[in-house]
């Protein structure tokens, strides 16, 4: 009797919430345990003593994408940049993230690696280390093209520590689509959750994107140009941005890693005033105001205000400075070593040019380095990304002074970050042994100072370090 | 210790013995009333130019007369860019004074008092004294405007009397050491005479430090009398150039072991400057100009070197000792003139950007290989320079085709356009330390 009862209230409660209450509850049950927590350590550079690390525990949401333990989380868990064309410059204040761990559903926690990065997306993966009982549940993404304004949709999220981190799940709708550079969803919502790499889950069951870190905006505007009060909103990328990556995802390890496909210039819009100016045949397009030397472009004799029409049979439809990413996600489309064809306009001409990419060079925070904590200093192997910088030549010899700590005796004797020792005790500093070597040298005899000669873009500097 | 005793004792000694002679409160009377009257409260109205457009501003400052036809010393930073400049003196006339000259790289301006405008045409003026025989702890008096308050006087001791500064920020002194006071100085004292007790000037303030108290820096008479004799010479103050930067060689002296080591370290040779061109590099150390040696163990020795340097003759070649690896030798360098020098900043209202003459600053950021062109200061917002996103800090390199070489070009470009003010007006511009390009559409007046 009471059994029946029971079925009755089930009953009733089925027929009065059809499609609303309980679908949603199981697309929650069904994607928890597709969602994991992600634990390990940002090591952040001590100023004071040169190999040394503050570790600052984190936490991000990871979410598995596959059955053999590979997890996608946000690429700020890996601050370095990768390539020359990737990430924001040097980090100089962090070293590499450590200590993965990976928390699932069942509370089970798995030691884990990070494996690769691409910033453009926004994703890193982590591979669970430690054998796995059993192939984990995982989210299979769905295509995110199709999703539009007005459509209904659940975000899965993980609270921060206080809340244990439980899971967040809530309805929202799909408030804007931001079409360019690159199709972005918004959502009219603060970020609650933990930091970036919530799932994003359609009424019908099936994930179709991950939301962003929010965007900071540090472009200097006067005061007048204000348009309104700074509001955040839930920035979501839908699918297309990763799907590739999950079947093949970005390795970092020394021999696999490449760079994104590479052009080598410096590029601003043709506006339409600079267009009716050189009165170009057709709007829109890429001035190159700097070929980088030993770059494809140079290889391929493009000269700067070279205008690109056309790149790969596509039209280059920008005439705003702020789209030009949308000319670089062209480029990094293509895979580095493809050849493309440019349409170029030089001297009220237009002309074919063939261009074979390149890989993007590493950027100094890959490269070999040196630590001697007694010196006070942490050298790099040069890196093209410096000389770009500096404009000096591609053969300039020397290492890279990538950290000081200032209360050492390089600090002391005024060595700085972002110079480039050229010369010890008046000897050319080849590479990073040889500047090893020569500091060796320079402590086993009777040493009272070394004599440093230091570049930083044109400017020379000689600094004295006493080692007494 | 009982040396330093016997120092103090010493010193108290002598202070009885002055003030037996004369009481101390009457000496601080004549040598305030030897100079008071010829003090003098500058207020410039100066060109000022922010958000890319010349506008105008009251300053004040204070000045001294140091002749009797009417001449006064005041501060570069107080007199650059007057429109017009009026001066109270301690009769409390007001009068008019043109600005007769003014040099940035010392910070010394001299005016001219109007002084047909004056019903009594005897014009006191002050003795002025020699900053060589200065010292440390001597009594010392500021005259001046501090914020404003005219025919003010305090009184301190000099604190230092060879404080080097760096060529840096604001406080570029790179041919002077400053005098350093702890009588009181604050805005407005600027140009005012730091007196000695018997009422000659002995220097001219020219700084004040916020957020601490009791430090003043003058710039040393001597060299503000030196800089006022060119002034009335010529209108500028022109310096020889040969592109080399300097540091004291203590370290280096240490380093090589070498007890009697003497000379100044070069640490950057310019490109294409008469010095590259005759061979030097960084590293080489310089002994000899000509024949005088030259020796900076410490920073304090820099500024007189580069004086020597910038005085050298631009006819003429001269003979630099060089230490290269325990080698020396002599090479014969012709000076040039200093090359960017600094100019006031002009105002081209139709494309609503202010530009300058370029600086070593910008010079180095931009990584120029020659020195031509001018920089932006800033560019009017709603303007057709803001709608052809020039920024602050671009480098104009070309105008329509045409090497902009400094300041004169720019103007003569700038004023062709306005003659014929047809076509858009295309720009080469150096950003972020290569090209870029913008096209100047001329707007309707906003």
């Amino acid at each position: 009797m009471k059994r029946n009862l029971l079925l009755v209230i089930f009953l009733i409660l089925a027929v009065m919430a059809p499609g609303v209450c309980q679908p949603s509850r199981a697309l929650f049950q069904e994607f928890r345990p597709k969602i994991c927590l992600v634990q390990y350590y940002k090591n952040v550079s001590s100023q004071s003593q040169i190999g040394s690390y503050f570790k600052v525990k984190q936490y991000r949401i990871g979410v598995i994408v596959a059955p053999d333990g590979l997890v996608m989380v946000n690429s700020d868990v890996y601050p370095l940049s990768l390539d020359i064309i990737s990430g924001e410059g040097a980090s100089f204040s962090f070293g590499e993230p450590s200590d993965f761990k990976v928390k699932l559903f069942d509370e089970k926690e798995y030691e884990a690696e990070f494996i690769g990065k691409d910033d453009q997306v926004q994703a890193a993966f982590l591979k669970i280390t430690a054998p796995l009982p059993a192939p984990l549940p995982y989210v299979d993404f769905a295509s995110g093209e199709e999703i539009e304004v007005g459509q209904p949709v659940y975000l899965l999220e993980l609270l921060q520590e206080r809340y244990n981190f439980e899971p967040l799940f809530t309805p929202y709708t799909i408030n804007a689509v931001i079409p360019t550079p690159r199709r972005k969803l918004l959502i009219n919502a603060e970020n609650y959750a933990l930091s970036a790499g919530g799932l994003l889950i359609t009424a019908a069951g099936e994930a179709v994107g991950v939301t962003l870190r929010s965007s900071m905006d540090f472009s200097f505007r006067p005061p007048s140009e204000f348009e309104e009060f700074h509001k955040e909103y839930l920035e979501i990328a839908p699918s297309e941005w990763f799907r590739d990556l999950i079947k093949n995802p970005p390795m970092l390890g020394k021999a696999e890693y490449q760079g994104k496909a590479w052009l080598g210039i410096g590029m601003q819009a043709l506006t339409p005033e600079l267009r009716d100016y050189w009165q170009t045949p057709s709007e829109g397009g890429i001035v190159v105001n700097r070929v980088y030397p030993a770059s494809p472009a140079e290889k391929a004799g493009l000269k700067v205000q070279d205008v690109i029409l056309t790149f790969d049979y596509q039209p280059v439809d920008i005439k705003r400075n702020e789209d030009l990413n949308r000319f670089k996600e062209m480029i990094t489309a293509k895979a580095p070593g493809a050849s493309v064809e440019l349409t170029l306009f030089r001297e009220g001409k237009t002309r074919k040019q063939k261009v074979k990419l390149d890989a993007a060079p590493r950027a100094i925070d890959l490269a070999e380095k040196i630590q001697l904590s007694e010196l006070g200093v942490e050298v790099r192997e040069l890196t093209r990304d410096i000389l770009y910088d500096y404009n000096l030549p591609l053969d300039t010899e020397g290492v890279y002074v990538y950290q000081v700590d200032h209360a050492s005796p390089a600090g002391l004797g005024g060595l700085e970050v972002g110079g480039i020792i050229i010369r010890v005790d008046g000897q050319a500093v080849q590479d990073l042994q040889s500047f090893a070597a020569m500091i060796k040298r320079a402590n086993e005899g009777n040493p009272r100072k070394i004599m440093l000669q230091v570049q930083q873009r044109r400017e020379t500097q000689f600094v004295f370090v006493d080692v007494k | 210790m009982r040396v330093v005793l016997l120092l103090w004792f010493a010193v108290i000694a002598g202070l009885l013995a002055q003030t037996e002679e004369v009481p101390f409160q009457k000496q601080v009377f004549v040598a305030r009333n030897r100079v008071l009257p010829a003090l003098v409260h500058v207020e410039p109205i100066i060109k000022i130019y922010t958000r890319g457009e010349e506008q105008h501003a009251v300053v004040t400052g204070s000045g001294v007369i140091f002749s009797p036809d009417g001449y006064v010393v005041t501060n570069h930073h107080v007199a650059a860019n007057a429109a017009k400049v009026w001066c109270t003196l301690s009769s409390k006339e007001r009068i008019t004074a043109s600005v007769v000259g003014s040099d940035p790289s010392t910070d010394i301006a001299v005016l001219k008092l109007n002084t047909e405008e004056l019903a009594d045409k005897n014009i006191p003026h002050a003795r002025l004294g020699n900053s060589d025989s200065l010292e440390v702890g001597q009594i010392v008096l500021a005259l001046g405007s501090p914020l404003g308050l005219s025919r003010s006087v305090s009184m301190g001791v000099i604190s230092s009397i060879d404080r080097y500064f760096p060529s840096q920020g604001t406080m570029i002194s790179p041919y002077n050491l400053w005098i350093q006071t702890d009588a009181a100085i604050n805005p407005g004292n600027s140009g005012g005479p730091l007196i000695n007790l018997r009422g000659e000037v002995i220097g001219i303030n020219a700084r004040a430090v916020f957020f601490a108290e009791n430090l003043g820096f003058a710039i040393p008479i001597n060299l503000a009398r030196e800089v006022a004799e060119e002034i009335l010479k010529g209108t500028a103050v022109k310096r020889s150039w040969i592109g080399i930067d300097i540091q004291q060689i203590k370290d280096l002296k240490e380093y090589l072991n070498l007890p009697d080591f003497t000379g100044v370290l070069i640490v950057q040779v310019e490109e294409n400057s008469p010095a590259a061109k005759a061979g030097l590099r960084p590293g080489d150390v310089l002994r000899k100009i000509g024949d005088t040696q030259v020796n900076a163990l410490y920073e304090e020795s820099l500024p007189t070197i580069r004086k020597i340097i910038s005085g050298l003759p631009l006819d003429q070649k001269t003979a630099f000792r060089i230490w290269r690896d325990n080698k020396e030798r002599t090479v014969e360098i012709q000076a040039v003139e200093e090359p960017l020098i600094d100019e006031p900043e002009l105002e081209a209202p139709k494309w609503g950007m202010v530009i300058k003459n370029l600086s070593w600053h910008i010079y180095r950021m931009q990584m120029l290989s020659d020195f031509n062109g001018v920089y932006i200061t800033s560019v009017k917002p709603g303007s057709a320079g803001e709608y052809a996103d020039l920024r602050a800090g671009d480098v104009v390199r070309k105008i329509n085709g045409e090497t902009v070489k400094g300041r004169q070009d720019f103007q003569r470009l700038y004023e062709q356009f306005q003659e014929s003010n047809t076509s858009p007006v295309f720009l080469e511009l150096i950003r972020g330390g290569h090209s870029y390009f913008a096209v100047i559409k001329p707007r309707a007046e906003l």
